[in-house]
């Protein structure tokens, strides 16, 4: 089962930062805490989101590194969970990039 | 034992009771899986004629064919019809008919759930069509949008037909989930590991996680929404705190992944015909899977772009747009994979081929206009016009029916033992593929022009009337192309001859039985060593026959199978399944009675229903199991395994775990319920909070905590050689006193009916009661089950089981407890 686990890990965690991510984004914009009209602007939210976004990346980063460095019962699975760590990366990077160039609430 | 002997030995053990009287019995899989095929197409033909209903009534403006409540039953039904009751049902047919063979097993891990989750099928989709021939079928579109649909704007009994009766069909799904998810993870071929698994096997458990995952938040939905019409509990009532938007929210969570939920499978079936057409093997087969995977998780991060229109800040609608391009992606890894798999063999353009070449064709023009409806401000053009409606046929016809349809003409001959004599599936094929892009090229068009979706009639000045009339014209084109399909299907079936094994030299190991194949797929369970057993060993259908693989040796009449580990395929233990059985079909209606009664208003007879199922469930699973320790089992020359009934991990802990994860999908999705309804809908804070009352918070964790210690005290004891009862009882009994606090939870929470924030506690609360209950019946069960003599320290499976519910039940009620009490205090 771990083998499975291993496949399903990294896209597992993408799926949490992008919630979490658009959680807090509406949690912001419900609480008046990201009203801001520019990027970086006038509060602290729109740079809350984009730590957040860069712990993620670091996450999925770290993911790869782990991945590398050790080794599932079968050579496929390692196959397949390492194109997936790439895969959530670059999914993390994509998908969530709006934080750094989107105003918040409008 | 001959080959001859052991066949007659083995059908007499599997095969089903002959007759009519075996459609009432039967638990096994082939069966099974032809009847929901059977079922599924019943219904597609059905949601084929109201298709053609609304395209007569579209034909021409102003016509008189179908008044405006007709016509939204035609729609509404078409759309639920063929989602619900066609699309996911035909593909679990396909894959509970498919899998045991193409894994080399002899019936999937729950062969009495796979009757159950058909005649729930059955059962719900009647109720369903039954509102349509009364002409009270629901009419507020296959997605069901409250206000209009709420009890001030929909007072009918119409919605209330789709948000049960949908239900009910949805428990079908996630049986059929459930199965095939441990069937795929354990019961396989001794020595398929996961590198060797059939690519179809990896798409439909990626698709089965995914309806575990998917399916749960649309439940939820449809419960709120039923309580909202039936009880006046305020969800979707902006003007008491609840608010629309988070219908939307909860049915598009289930809604996109739907789409993959249709999609992948049928993609499994591409990536299993095409490389037996190319006469290679599948290119990327690693990269596929991955594909399949990305995709599956990809699709649960894109529910919102179906609510660009609804005024969400742009940043959220940004995230959503970017992970909508993103999909591309690894769709286009998997067509590039089938095109490099055609590319390094020598594709023959049999009749499958024909219906691949379609889908090609078809789902990547789907596919482009998905990106182009990703776009943000070109959604913001065609939301809700005929555009979009074109768009997701062109996904769902192409993406589903044409490799449906190849599928079914690759595996005809297993299925019947026949070969095609007739040539009319080539020409239906034409009409099809003709029908289908003159009927919906010109519905993207007319959306274009501004035609929006779901109107009876149009003015004969606006300039669509041309088109409309094209795209009729078409559809009766397709109809008269799926028809022959139909008729070359049928005849294929009753007039042609007997055909030779694997006619098209596939290398999987469903060709390796017999054609048609027989109750118990294989007299001997092979070994597999590559990817396309059958292929590399071509005398390999002779030696199972004959029994030289695992389990050659019938033991006494059980039926036996075999699991292995999850990734090395070695083999694990035995499994022994029931016989035939009416418990299926009985636990199904009175399932159906319990809907019903929630249906009709009979709200009396609600408990008494529950009751019924409760008994019902406790004799099911109490004719599980034995009650003496048994040794070792014999399944080869010197290879002898455990019993099921021996292990932690039975097939009874898999099927839980994978139970459970829906069920938490369906807990989470409540508790994004209660925090989108808390921080985003109007009418909030609520008139009252919730009065934190510590004694009650404490009792109820305290003792939920207690529950999971003492059911762990109880497995040592058994472990240890004592009798487990203490442990059992003392977990029982802080069960209870959970079940007390929530109890008085639920007594103390504000006017339901008057907030959506009493409405929403209640819910939470009833949930963890619900679950606290069922806890204790569980253990209850247990405590009969270690009295009747059924749990030893060798027998020690059903403790396991029991603690992953009573662990489930004591997280779940200490979450409810301490929301319930939260915002009282964060305020």
């Amino acid at each position: 089962m771990s083998d499975v686990i291993r496949i399903l890990f990294a896209p597992l965690i993408w799926l949490a930062a992008f919630s979490l991510i658009y959680g807090l984004h509406g949690l912001g914009c419900a609480s008046d805490m990201a009203k801001s009209e520019t990027t970086i602007g006038d509060n602290i939210w729109p740079v809350v989101l984009i730590l957040a976004w860069l712990i993620a990346i670091g996450i999925q980063i770290v993911v790869i590194i782990g991945f590398r460095q050790t080794k599932p019962h079968l050579a496929f699975t390692g196959q397949v969970s390492g194109i997936l760590a790439w895969t959530a990366l670059v999914a993390t990077v994509w998908s969530l990039f709006p934080v750094m160039v989107m105003t918040g609430c409008t | 034992m001959n080959a001859l002997k052991l066949h007659r030995k083995l059908d007499a053990i599997w095969s089903s009771e002959p007759g009519w009287r075996g459609w009432f019995s039967t638990v096994n899989h082939s069966d099974l899986g032809r009847m929901f095929l059977g079922t599924a197409f019943f219904y597609f033909a059905i949601g084929g004629i109201l298709a053609m209903l609304i395209r007569a009534q579209l034909a021409t403006p102003h016509s008189a064919f179908a008044g405006e409540e007709v016509y939204a039953q035609l729609f509404t039904m078409h759309g639920t019809i063929m989602m619900f009751l066609f699309a996911i049902p035909a593909i679990e047919g396909l894959a509970v008919y498919m899998i045991p063979k193409l894994l080399g097993t002899r019936d999937l891990a729950y062969p009495r759930l796979t009757a159950y989750g058909y005649w729930c099928y059955v059962f719900g989709g009647a109720m369903l069509l039954f509102s349509l021939a009364a002409g009270i079928a629901p009419n507020g579109g296959w997605f069901m949008y409250p206000p209009l649909t709420g009890p001030i704007h929909s007072p009918g009994i119409n919605t209330d037909f789709w948000l049960i009766g949908i239900t009910f069909v949805e428990i079908s799904a996630i049986c059929a989930a459930v199965e095939l998810t441990v069937s795929i993870l354990k019961f396989r071929a001794p020595g398929m590991s996961l590198d060797k698994m059939p690519i179809f096997a990896w798409y439909i458990l990626v698709t089965s996680l995914m309806i575990l995952t998917g399916f749960p938040p649309l439940i939820l939905g449809s419960i709120l929404l039923e309580l909202e019409r039936a009880f006046g509990l305020p969800f979707f009532q902006a003007d008491l705190g609840g608010d629309s938007l988070l219908w939307q929210h909860l049915f598009w969570l289930f809604g996109h992944p739907e789409v993959y939920i249709i999609f992948l499978p049928a993609a499994g079936i591409i990536s299993t015909v095409l490389p037996v057409m190319a006469r290679t093997t599948l290119l990327g087969y690693g990269w596929v899977v991955a594909a399949a995977v990305a995709l599956a998780f990809l699709s649960f991060g894109l529910w919102v772009h179906h609510m660009f229109t609804t005024g969400i800040p742009h940043m959220g609608v940004a995230f959503f747009s970017a992970a909508s391009t993103l999909v591309a992606v690894p769709t286009a890894v998997q067509v590039f994979a089938w095109i490099g798999t055609m590319w390094k063999g020598r594709p023959e353009l049999h009749l499958p081929m024909l219906h691949i070449l379609g889908f090609f064709i078809t789902f990547v023009i789907g596919g482009l206009t998905g990106v182009m409806v990703a776009i943000v401000p070109f959604d913001w053009q065609v939301h809700d016009t005929a555009f979009v409606t074109a768009h997701l046929h062109y996904v769902l016809f192409g993406g589903f029916v044409f490799p449906l349809l190849a599928g079914l003409y690759y595996w005809l001959p297993l299925f019947t033992g026949r070969q095609r004599f007739f040539k009319l599936g080539e020409i239906a094929f034409a009409l099809v593929f003709i029908g289908f892009h003159g009927t919906f090229l010109a519905m993207h068009w007319v959306g274009l022009l501004g035609q929006r979706r779901r109107i009876y009639t149009y003015d004969a000045d606006a300039g669509w009337t041309t088109i409309n009339f094209l795209s009729s014209l078409s559809s009766f084109i397709l109809a008269i192309g799926l028809a022959l399909v139909l008729i070359d299907i049928l005849m294929h079936m009753f007039a042609t001859v007997r055909g030779k094994r694997n006619p098209w030299g596939a290398g999987t190991l469903e060709w390796a039985a017999m054609s048609p194949p027989p109750s118990y797929n294989f007299a001997s369970l092979p070994v597999v060593r590559t990817r396309d057993p059958f292929r590399t060993d071509t005398d390999l259908a002779e030696r199972i026959a004959k029994g030289e693989g695992y389990l050659a040796k019938p033991n006494g009449n059980l039926r036996e199978t075999l699991t292995v580990d999850v990734a090395s395929g070695k083999p694990d233990y035995v499994v022994r399944y029931s016989a035939n059985t009416r418990l299926p079909i009985t636990l199904s209606a009175v399932t159906g009675l319990f809907f019903l009664s929630l249906l009709l208003k009979i709200y009396w007879f609600t408990p008494v229903a529950v009751i019924a199922i409760a008994i019902v469930t406790w004799r099911w699973v109490w004719s599980s199991g034995s009650r003496n320790d048994s040794g070792l089992v014999s399944v080869a020359a010197n290879t002898k395994l455990a019993l099921a009934e021996t292990v932690e991990a039975s097939p009874g802990w898999w099927g839980s775990t994978f139970l459970l994860v829906a069920n938490a999908t369906f807990f989470g999705s409540l508790i994004f319920g209660y925090a989108f309804l808390w921080t985003i809908a109007p009418g909030w804070p609520p008139p009252q909070w919730l009065e934190p009352w510590a004694p009650e918070l404490l009792a109820g964790t305290g003792s939920a905590i207690a529950a999971s210690a003492f059911i762990r005290m109880a497995m040592r004891q058994n472990r240890n050689g004592q009798s487990p009862q203490s442990g059992c009882l003392l977990a029982f009994a802080a069960t209870i006193m959970t079940a007390v606090s929530l109890c008085s939870l639920m007594l103390r929470i504000p006017d339901p009916t008057g907030h959506a924030y009493g409405a929403t506690l209640l819910f939470i609360s009833g949930y963890g009661l619900f679950h606290t209950l069922l806890s204790a019946l569980m253990l209850a069960f247990l405590s009969a089950r270690i009295s009747a003599g059924f749990v030893s320290p060798q027998r020690k499976a059903a403790p396991a089981i029991v603690r992953l519910w009573t662990d489930y039940g004591a997280a779940t009620a200490t979450v409810c407890l301490v929301i319930s009490h939260l915002p009282a205090w964060l305020t």
